[in-house]
């Protein structure tokens, strides 16, 4: 059993430090969450249609079956970072862990409400409570910002070579998201803190799905009743608090498969055995009440949202390439911020101030640190849950995300009486162009056809307070087709110099 | 650890980082044509036509009298060349790589200590560096790129004699250099009428928009005015982008002119490229700004030109 536990905590360990510096530096380790993000059982479900997606969750769903919720303690980003706030606050903390209640009823009732509300078009709920967005709040809104800044200042100090502190990347701030972070990691610690892993149990909805899987596993963790001497100590050790050694019971429909339990055994009395019965775990399994609770949660779920927020669309935004409609995107987001961490250029920020409840942490794109780089198409090539869908780079670079609008009155060339023109310097597809004005002047002229919406324009526009150029989001993102271009009058090299 | 051991780990882990004291640059300030004793009979300005931006320059080069008159042996240069946009070599919006990369190799070989490049890139610095394969060129020539991204690598300097632009936030490499060699891409711009040697020192400043908000023609002039000038302006005009510039939507906009224009004057060398670019000096309003504070001379006629067709 001591090999099996440490092979767990070789493989937890290794994907939560590849979790952990993606989220930090994207730029350097962004590579590990293409490798870990298509076994999060989150993309299996959201991007079915993906024949290696559907592969990955059966995997994951019969590896549960045949061993019960390995998933949780070697695969999922926030089960490892509870177990590494279980193993910082153990210093501090002399209470063992304890046995808790199954809370079969509550935890059905949750995840039939978020999930309701998801299938609903609100996918807020399930959002905030599903372990890889959680996970991810938390660091693109605590961590990344930390660590960035921190790198961002230090680095002019000590070089200006490039070097891979000075290569960090400041996203754009947001105090609402970052409070949210800060209050999701606040919760979390409190309950691993008293608790242990109650959140896999009680609100997580991956672990609501394992659970009642691993309730019919193959091979499960039992104690022997005649090896067992009731010292308790596995009970102590187990952090899902899912064995009660009164009953010499161990509940493995919630066990995460930490095997601390067993490791804490002096008498070998925990064993990974074939499972002989279901009879010994109808004390924990989910009866008559937890069904009833599923069944009106899921009501409730579907319903609620469809009243409560009938009428409340989000204000239009300009979205992340790939998005396609903002229906699409709000119903689909998870909120997960690896497209905020990977964006180069640092244009994808979550919402400052959420218009609406289905908009409340989606990132916008803000052009304020940075234009969408034609040439990128990132963050529509990670998106775990499709919510941005792959956009191959060729397309990307005419793909529509928004349309231009040029405010002459604001504009220095009509103010100033000066040429300026940084607008129609980066558009990347002259949908703005410099024509001649009066006083040999040239004014900017917009062609919203061939528009892309990358907002290089509203970025670089020196126009303060309001810029004299701004783009606006479009219902839906299309594609433009670029004039073919005329030669020039006489590209032949010249026989003479011009002076 | 004792206090020796304790030096020498600090200054080994500051070696690994590239950690580097702050310079006093020495700049000597040398025109082209000659003076005093090193004697005259050079031109003030060398065009050169019809070769690789390889061999233009070395054209160019040994009709000034040789790099060695610029570079001396220890010395720290500076190479700016346009790394402006993230295009690829052959869009003409960035400086010629294999030029870029020829020229560091012959700052080498006329003594420098170090060569610097850098740009204030107006897309993703890193894609700017990367796809311009500039970055690529600097490291085989041996010479190194620099940040410059963010505020904290620029410094402010007064600038008395401008009109517009009374101080600036520059590069410190700028400050630290012995020798600064820029190095542009000659450009249709929309906005300044042309890029070339006075525009292209934008992109040693940190903040752009200011130029942009208060007289970009004005502004662009005033930094000509700054004490430590570029040593030399060489002009790749091999590709040039007569519309749509400075950032170009497709290759139409490019004409193959194979011109290399090398001066220390960077009002003439402009004035020159306007030229080349077929459009009138006049209308260029940043070049009689520059000539009226007296950092060069924008009448042709009175120079002397060197031009070598090849």
């Amino acid at each position: 059993m001591r090999t099996i536990k440490n092979i767990r905590l070789l493989a937890g360990l290794a994907a939560l430090t590849a979790f952990v510096l993606a989220w930090l530096r994207f730029d350097t380790f962004g590579k590990a969450v293409s490798v870990l993000a298509p076994w999060q059982l989150v993309h299996g479900v959201f991007a079915l249609s993906l024949i290696s997606a559907a592969g990955a969750l059966i995997a994951i769903l019969l590896t549960t079956l045949l061993f019960g919720r390995v998933y949780c303690s070697t695969l999922c980003p926030l089960g490892l970072l509870q177990d590494l706030i279980a193993r910082l606050t153990r210093r501090f903390n002399k209470k063992p862990y304890h046995t808790l209640s199954p809370y079969s009823s509550l935890h059905a009732l949750i995840f039939a409400l978020a999930v309701g509300s998801a299938v609903a078009g609100f996918i807020f709920p399930l959002a905030i409570i599903e372990p890889f967005s959680t996970f991810g709040q938390i660091f693109a809104g605590v961590f990344q910002p930390l660590t960035a800044r921190i790198f961002r200042s230090t680095a002019p100090i000590l070089s200006s070579n490039i070097n891979w502190l000075g290569q960090a990347s400041v996203k754009p701030f947001s105090l609402f998201n970052s409070l949210v972070a800060l209050f999701l990691l606040t919760g979390l610690t409190i309950a691993v803190y008293k608790a242990g892993r109650i959140y896999c149990n009680t609100i997580c909805p991956v672990g609501a799905i394992l659970r009642f899987i691993a309730k019919f596993s193959l091979f499960r963790l039992s104690i022997n009743q005649e090896a067992c001497t009731n010292c308790k100590l596995c009970e102590k050790a187990c952090k899902a608090g899912c064995i009660d050694v009164a009953q010499k019971a161990l509940d493995f429909s919630r066990c995460i498969s930490c095997y601390n339990c067993a490791s804490s055994c002096n008498f070998s009395a925990i064993r990974f055995e074939r499972a002989r019965t279901n009879a010994d775990q109808s004390a924990f399994s989910f009866g008559r009440r937890a069904a009833l609770a599923a069944l009106a949660g899921a009501a409730g779920g579907y319903l609620l949202p469809k009243t409560l927020l009938a009428g409340t669309e989000p204000t239009a935004q300009i979205l992340p390439p790939g998005a396609m409609t903002a229906e699409h995107f709000y119903e689909t987001c998870i909120s997960c911020h690896l497209c905020v961490i990977a964006c180069p250029s640092s244009v994808i920020q979550p919402h400052a101030a959420p218009a609406s409840p289905k908009s409340l942490l989606k990132p916008a794109l803000n052009f304020e640190l940075g234009m969408c780089e034609q040439n990128c198409n990132l963050c529509s090539q990670i998106c775990p849950v499709n919510a941005i869908q792959p956009v191959a780079a060729a397309e990307k670079k005419f793909m529509k995300i928004g349309e231009v609008e040029y405010k002459k009155h604001l504009c220095v060339v009509e103010t100033e009486g000066n040429d300026c023109g940084a607008c129609a310097e980066h558009c990347p597809t002259q949908a703005v162009r410099m024509v001649p004005y009066h006083n040999n002047l040239m004014i900017p002229e917009t062609n919203p056809d061939i528009c892309i919406g990358c907002g290089s324009c509203e970025h670089i526009c020196p126009v303060r307070p309001d810029r004299a150029i701004i783009v606006h989001p479009v219902v839906r993102q299309t594609f433009i087709t670029m004039p073919k271009p005329e030669a020039l009058p006489d590209s032949g090299q010249p026989d003479d110099f011009p002076f | 650890m004792d206090r020796r051991q304790f030096i020498a780990l600090a200054s080994s882990l500051a070696a690994a980082y590239n950690f580097k004291l702050p310079y006093r640059a020495v700049a000597e300030e040398v025109k082209l044509s000659g003076s005093g004793a090193a004697g005259t009979g050079f031109p003030d300005l060398v065009a050169v036509m019809g070769g690789t931006p390889v061999e233009m320059l070395d054209r160019a080069l040994a009709a000034a009298g040789g790099l060695e008159r610029f570079v001396k042996t220890g010395q720290k240069v500076l190479v700016k060349p346009n790394i402006g946009w993230d295009k690829t070599p052959e869009e003409g919006a960035n400086t010629t790589p294999a030029l870029v990369k020829h020229l560091i190799e012959l700052c080498f070989k006329a003594g420098a200590k170090e060569v610097n490049v850098f740009d204030n890139t107006c897309n993703n610095w890193q894609a700017c560096y990367s796809n311009s394969q500039i970055e690529k060129a600097v490291k085989d020539a041996g010479g190194t790129m620099l940040m410059a991204h963010e505020e904290g690598y620029y410094t402010e300097l007064a600038l008395p004699r401008g009109v517009a632009l009374k101080k600036v936030m520059i590069h410190k490499a700028w400050l630290e250099s012995d020798v600064i060699i820029n190095l542009p891409i000659l450009k249709h711009h929309g906005g300044a009428r042309m890029t070339a040697a006075m525009k292209n020192l934008m992109g040693v400043v940190w903040d752009r928009r200011f130029y942009h908000r208060t007289d970009l023609h004005q502004c662009i002039a005033d930094f000509t005015t700054i004490e430590k000038k570029p040593t030399l302006n060489i002009i790749d005009a091999y590709n040039v982008m007569m519309r749509n510039g400075p950032r170009g939507t497709s290759i139409a906009d490019i004409a193959t002119k194979k011109m290399l224009l090398l001066s220390t004057d960077m009002v003439a060398i402009d004035t020159a490229a306007a030229r080349i670019l077929e459009a009138k000096p006049e209308e260029i309003a940043y070049i009689a700004k520059a000539a009226a504070h007296n950092s060069g001379i924008a009448d042709l006629e009175k120079l002397k030109i060197e031009r070598i067709t090849i």
